[in-house]
């Protein structure tokens, strides 16, 4: 994974199915160098996925049939917030299925210079919080661990 | 609405289905028709589809508008009559229409049936040579064997395939097309028969599921009648009644012999109990509470009664009063359904007892109203009629918690009644997690057929479901739920909250942790 730290959120573009959060993008640049990561839910519904990508992504690039895409341009959604704020810290929440015993991605957590942000899965889709991290993440049952790296 | 597309110069099809998926009306547009939107058939339902009506409507014409006037002309002969049997086989459509016949001319002697079609099918549904009737000009009926419907286009040979729903089947070689969408819970299982080779006693329901169809006639007595049980898979009759006659709206159950098999935990056979005769003349009988007729045995073959008392208990399995045996004392609770309105959860078992799941069935709600067949733990259901697919599962444990299950099952395979709130489906979790099950792409939306499809799944895994548990989904504290319920079929999730509304199916999730933190409150 590349290091995000020290980046600033430009955009944020969410994606969403009848109030199902599926897919959150964001993208970042430092200097000159822009990429973007995503964070979207697993087709089991129960882990979190997170991906890299050079440039940035415009809602064109993830257009769907049936999602909703929505770039996140004004304080209209909570998560405006995050843009133009500079990421100082990531953490991963990192735990291992019953089954198999895989490593997977159950929490992400960002912190930036104005905000800390989690992303976790709500059963079978995305969710987020701002305010009550400590609080969700006290009803953890996955037994995770956070890493700074993953 | 799905729609059948036709190539350059020809028709496109429009089929209107209700929630279910059950075709409603078709519309036709193209070259058949001018060019103009017409409908052309409107499908006849009462408790099942009678037949269809076909017509042809310009719906585009405006005739159809408020405050347009005009003549109106019947047709006699355009709606179709199915006649069908216990398979739903379409053995014959007759229409609206009566043929007169007269020796002289002048006075009609008497009349007889317009018949439209009629066909004979080898057990596995293929339609037997020469014994196919299609009247001439007349246009032929679209469902067929065990009333799906004909893909007649597809093969040139009429009734040489057909849409079950889930999958396509060949009628002519007794197997689907594909493979069974639910081949991962029967391994044991080749992925492509028919109706589980069983096509005399039931039918295939959607492709993914056998349906026995055993039935009688309410309000009937009936005489010299045999009952049989079948083990918990519906594989293997097991038990039986013999003798003796049923009398509803009155209670008389005369029975001149019985046998009773049970079975442990795996459902396999542990011996059995026979007996002589059980009469009951009328309710009054049954009333009293405490008055029980034992059914239930157990490992060591000491007597359970699961049927308890009538009237002063009503509707109590023999509150306080289990039978005989090795009665457990003091611990005479059981916790049981009654015509399937009415649970009684409330009751406990005793320290070495394990309860796992009484459904009776059979009895007014109210105890007062025309009395169910009922048989000891049994009871025949009222309206499903004589040897239903009513279930009556008995569940008795002995000292130890080893269980002994006495399942009887008057019926078969899938007799087993689960008793929930009945499951509101949320389409919208079915288009998210139809990728899971390989009938979508990710970010793709659902045809009519795929819809259903997810839609029957789901109904499956929840009316097949083996354990029920209730927990947390998602986190409470950011719009999750904290009595969900989760339906297992051993594989599969169905989740919910406990007023039925579907919160989401999963694929392969017996290891989600929500699951398995959550708290088993039934297993079969």
């Amino acid at each position: 994974m590349r290091k995000i730290n020290g980046f600033t959120i430009i955009e944020v573009i969410k994606v969403v199915y009848e109030n199902t959060l599926l897919e959150l993008y964001f993208n970042i640049r430092q200097s000159k160098e822009e990429m973007s990561f995503c964070l979207f839910i697993s087709e089991d519904g129960e882990t979190i996925h997170f991906s890299q990508s050079d440039g940035m992504k415009s809602v064109s690039d993830i257009a769907s049939e049936i999602y909703t895409v929505m770039k996140i341009t004004d304080n209209v959604d909570e998560l405006a917030i995050l843009i133009n704020s500079e990421i100082t810290d990531v953490q991963f929440g990192i735990g291992q299925t019953l089954d198999k015993r895989d490593n997977v991605l159950y929490y992400f957590k960002i912190s930036t210079s104005t905000n800390n942000f989690l992303f976790f899965n709500d059963g079978d889709k995305g969710a987020y919080s701002f305010d009550n991290i400590e609080e969700i993440l006290a009803k953890d049952i996955y037994g995770y661990k956070w890493v700074k790296d993953w | 609405m799905s729609s059948t597309l036709g190539g350059i110069g020809s028709t496109t099809t429009y089929y209107v289905r209700d929630a279910s998926g059950n075709v409603m009306a078709v519309y036709e547009s193209g070259s058949s028709t001018g060019g103009n939107l017409t409908q052309t058939e409107v499908h006849l339902y009462g408790s099942s589809r009678l037949g269809i009506l076909n017509t042809s409507v310009n719906v585009q014409s405006g005739n159809l508008l408020v405050g347009n006037t005009g003549n109106t002309i019947f047709t006699r002969g355009e709606q179709f009559f199915e006649l069908s049997n216990h398979l739903q086989n379409v053995l014959v459509t007759i229409s609206d229409k009566k043929i007169q016949h007269t020796a002289n001319n002048v006075v009609v002697d008497y009349y007889t049936a317009d018949v439209v079609t009629a066909n004979d099918y080898y057990p596995f549904g293929m339609m037997m040579p020469g014994r196919n009737y299609n009247a001439q000009n007349r246009k032929d009926y679209r469902y067929g064997f065990n009333g799906k419907e004909n893909d007649n286009d597809v093969k040139a040979v009429e009734g040489g395939q057909q849409d079950y729903g889930l999958r396509i089947y060949d009628p002519r070689l007794g197997r689907f097309l594909s493979v069974d969408p639910l081949t991962d819970d029967y391994p044991s299982w080749s992925p492509y028969p028919f109706a589980m080779n069983r096509p005399i006693d039931g039918i295939d329901l959607d492709g993914g599921e056998w349906k026995p169809v055993m039935g009688g006639e309410d309000g009937k007595t009936v005489t010299d009648y045999t009952w049989v049980g079948f083990n918990k898979d519906g594989s293997t009759p097991e038990g039986s009644v013999a003798g003796g006659s049923i009398t509803t709206n009155g209670l008389t159950a005369n029975f001149n012999s019985y046998f009773i098999p049970y079975f442990d935990l795996d459902g396999n056979r542990t011996g059995g109990k026979s007996g002589g005769t059980i009469s009951y003349n009328s309710p009054s009988e049954l009333s009293g509470g405490g008055k029980s007729v034992r059914i239930g045995l157990h490992e060591h073959g000491v007597n359970y009664s699961l049927l308890g008392g009538y009237g002063g208990n009503e509707y109590s399995m023999g509150s306080g009063t289990i039978s005989s045996g090795e009665n457990p004392a003091g611990n005479p609770d059981y916790s049981f359904s009654v015509g399937g309105l009415t649970e009684y959860t409330n009751r406990q078992l005793g320290a070495n007892q394990t309860r796992i799941g009484y459904s009776f069935e059979g009895i007014e709600s109210d105890g007062l109203g025309p009395v169910d067949y009922f048989l000891g733990a049994g009871l025949f259901r009222k309206g499903a009629g004589l040897f239903s697919r009513t279930a009556v599962n008995l569940f008795v444990s002995a000292a130890e918690k080893k269980a002994v299950q006495t399942e009887l099952m008057i019926g078969a395979k899938g007799a087993t009644k689960l008793l929930g709130p009945g499951l509101k489906i949320a389409d919208n979790k079915l288009v998210q997690h139809a990728p899971q099950w390989g009938i979508s792409q990710k970010g793709s939306s659902l045809t009519a057929e795929q819809l259903g499809k997810m839609r029957n799944l789901a109904n499956h895994i929840y009316k097949n479901a083996t354990t029920i548990k209730q927990g947390i989904w998602g986190n409470p504290s950011a719009g999750g739920f904290s009595n969900a319920l989760f339906y297992s079929n051993g594989k599969h999730l169905i989740i919910s909250e406990s007023n039925g509304n579907m919160i989401t199916i999963l694929r392969n999730a017996m290891g989600n942790k929500h699951f398995n933190n959550a708290l088993t409150i039934w297993k079969k």
